[in-house]
């Protein structure tokens, strides 16, 4: 008896806890899990106007699961001989992206070479993990320079990096790719890499299509460099075709204040025509009627 | 004299003699409802527009439906009379004038509807101070204006050999001034043979230049309409297909005038059944033309429609809008001249007159359907608007013109008949002892 006792308590102590776990999956899910690793993208963008954008994607899961992380703040800091500047602190929205503009006029704090360290940090909750990624920025200077040689057109873009003091060293070996700006788009027409000088040149086409006047606007981009991030300059130049893309109304053919040569060719020979005809049977009735005094 | 004409003319002299008081009844009719047309003119221009059913969204009604309507009744007196003439048909004699009527009574009546659709009818002169060559109307007003005035100089040349049997009727009891009247007009003809020649050269020339500046008047009247961008009205075929319809409406309005004058006037001798046999042959004919044309139009707008022109022809088909008057359409303009004009055993003077009739009838709500649901159903719809502008609905001003207008055609022909005989006597006697008709032109050969 003592046995199946112990046999029946001991079956229950195993089997209770089953239950118990069946019965209230969430709770079981709950203590079990574990916090989910996030992960931290950063992207720099230096635009043509000179402002920057330092775009920061927060996402968490693994694999196919991944998802953005919403409403996590994320801290933005500096780090300049060994002390760190606290730059902003900002949230991600729905889909786990924060983006941090920086006008043209901000200095980032930056070594005597030009390197701005920025490290980009999550602290994580009780569902994240917290997750930290560190960018290191230079700032680069593009410069566009026009030449027509023979008539061909060549553009020329110079690339040097800045540093603290406002100093500038051409980059070399750098890659630039070279498009037109279209309504929606840029229409790519090339790819060059900087000399020793930072300077490099593409040849330009003579039949790209540009506005009225024949205005272009060129974009130089540098696409996710390790060290510049996304840079893009523009310049405009009136190389390109004269197009006039004024959308004019649909020709209303005779809302004219004239009538057309040929209308008014036409109407003269028919109504004439036809009043010769009228006046020639007129001049056979007068003859006629002579015909008749006459006999 | 004792001539066939004169002995022919004699037969319509009492016709043309002092007309009696049925007949001046009959004309006080006529002229009390075109002076009531007049009064409802008047009233149409002191307080304008709005009392008629013209609105914002359809601009034209039954005044444009009957300027379409009467100038195609034109068209095709004058094509049949002139194409006649210059073919040298004999058998189409008799009938010939009442065709010549057709075409200027029609012409009269049917030119000013156009102008009563104008908002400000005391600024029509603008249209010749102001007018615009390349404008449709311009060239509308040039070729109606100048298409009268062929078609009335037509009708006067046909009528100067039986004026001047007028003038030398010795048993022909009128009024001294219309004897002088008849001298005048008759322009000292005497049948010598120089002005057999002169009259004979004055008839093919003004038939030859009437036939062109008809088709010519009746296609820019189309142009009216298909050059502009409305659903129903922008056709490459409006053309052609005005002129069938014109031709086929001038013909059974022929048919029926023809029939009223051979009751009215005894004249079984003259408008025989080879008349109305020859006539319904040619109806029967038009009438599959103008069905081949209306297939056309209707299947290509049917075929690749647009939101809008499935309103349009849905609105054509549907009872409540416009339904009954296609129906209508359909069945007098195609099945039943199909069906009694095809079968010999349905063929009989009276039938072929009616089918006619209904033939007439179902043209001018042919005109009506090409006029008011496309204005009524615009590629941009009206906005903002009174429910009640929307759509046409006829008021009594307009019925009130547009029955003063048949009115008037049926008085123009009463008055013509009494001023002359309703078949052309002279041509008609001579019809059997014509000398071997002679070449239109010189030719090589024989």
């Amino acid at each position: 008896m003592n046995r199946i006792n112990k046999s029946i308590t001991s079956s229950f102590a195993i089997l209770a806890p089953i239950f118990f776990l069946l019965l209230c999956p969430e709770n079981f899910a709950k203590t079990a899990a574990k916090k989910e690793r996030t992960r931290l993208k950063t992207y720099y963008f230096k635009e043509a106007d000179g402002n920057r954008k330092i775009s920061i994607a927060l996402t968490a899961g693994s694999g196919k699961k991944m998802h953005g992380v919403k409403n996590g703040t994320v801290e933005l800091t500096a780090t300049l001989n060994d002390s760190t500047i606290n730059l902003a602190v900002i949230e991600t929205d729905t889909l786990g992206e924060a983006e941090l503009y920086l006008a043209s006029n901000y200095v980032l704090p930056m070594d005597e070479d030009g390197k701005c360290f920025l490290e980009v940090s999550y602290n994580g909750n009780d569902t994240y993990r917290s997750a930290s990624r560190s960018l290191e920025i230079i700032d680069i200077d593009l410069e566009f320079e026009f030449r027509v040689e023979d008539s061909v057109k060549y553009l020329g873009v110079i690339a040097n990096r800045i540093n603290a003091e406002g100093e500038k060293a051409p980059v070399e070996e750098l890659s630039i790719d070279i498009g037109v700006e279209r309504l929606f788009s840029v229409l790519p027409i090339g790819e060059m890499e900087t000399d020793e000088d930072g300077f490099a040149e593409l040849e330009i086409p003579d039949n790209i299509p540009g506005d009225a006047e024949g205005e272009l606007r060129f974009v130089a981009k540098i696409e996710d460099h390790d060290e510049f991030g996304t840079v893009t300059k523009t310049a405009e130049n009136n190389w390109g075709a004269p197009v006039d893309y004024t959308i004019k109304p649909l020709a209303r053919q005779l809302f004219t204040d004239e009538a057309p040569l040929w209308m008014i060719i036409a109407v003269f020979i028919i109504l004439l025509g036809a009043w010769y005809h009228f006046f020639l049977s007129i001049s056979k009735l007068v003859k006629l009627k002579k015909a008749g005094k006459a006999s | 004299m004792n001539t066939p004409a004169h002995v022919l003319m004699k037969e319509f002299i009492p016709y043309l003699e002092k007309p009696s008081a049925k007949w001046y009844a009959w004309v006080a009719i006529l002229v009390i409802i075109a002076l009531f047309g007049m009064y409802a003119l008047i009233r149409q221009m002191i307080d304008g527009q709005i009392i008629t059913g013209m609105r914002d969204n359809a601009v034209w009604g039954i005044y444009t439906a009957n300027f379409v309507f009467f100038m195609g009744l034109s068209y095709a007196g004058a094509l049949i009379s002139c194409s006649f003439q210059l073919l040298r048909i004999k058998w189409a004699k008799p009938v010939l004038r009442i065709a010549e009527l057709i075409t200027v009574s029609s012409l009269i009546v049917g030119a000013p509807y156009i102008l009563f659709c104008l908002g400000r009818l005391d600024r029509i002169h603008f249209l010749f101070t102001h007018g615009r060559i390349q404008s449709p109307i311009t060239w509308d007003v040039i070729a109606i204006s100048t298409d009268l005035v062929f078609c009335i100089a037509f009708l006067y040349f046909t009528h100067i050999r039986d004026f001047a049997k007028l003038r030398d009727a010795s048993d022909f009891n009128v009024a001294p001034w219309r004897k002088k009247m008849y001298s005048i007009l008759a322009l000292g003809y005497k049948g010598t043979p120089v002005q057999k020649k002169y009259l004979h050269q004055a008839h093919d020339i003004m038939a030859a230049i009437i036939i062109p500046t008809a088709v010519i008047a009746y296609s820019l009247l189309s142009l009216l309409f298909s050059m502009s961008l409305k659903p129903g009205w922008h056709s490459t075929i409006f053309s052609p297909y005005f002129v069938v319809t014109a031709g086929y409406s001038g013909l059974a309005l022929l048919i029926v005038v023809m029939w009223i004058y051979r009751k009215n006037r005894k004249l079984e001798k003259h408008i025989t059944n080879l008349h109305f046999n020859y006539f319904a042959f040619g109806l029967i004919i038009l009438t599959f033309i103008y069905a081949y044309f209306s297939f056309s139009e209707y299947l290509t707008q049917w075929y690749n429609q647009t939101k809008t022109f499935e309103t349009l022809l849905n609105n054509l088909v549907n009872f409540s809008q416009f339904g009954w008057l296609s129906l209508f359409h359909i069945v007098f303009a195609f099945i039943v001249p199909v069906i009694i004009l095809g079968f010999p055993w349905f063929r009989s003077i009276n039938s072929v007159t009616l089918v006619s009739a209904f033939i007439v009838l179902a043209l001018w709500v042919k005109r009506y359907l090409i006029v008011v649901p496309p204005l009524e159903n615009p590629f941009i719809p009206i906005q903002d608007v009174r429910p009640e502008y929307v759509n046409y609905s006829v008021s009594w001003v307009e019925w009130a013109l547009s029955i003063s207008g048949i009115a008037v055609m049926i008085l123009i022909f009463t008055v013509a008949s009494k001023i002359a005989p309703i078949i052309p006597v002279s041509e008609v006697a001579d019809m059997h002892n014509e000398e071997k008709p002679k070449l239109l032109f010189k030719t090589k050969g024989e």
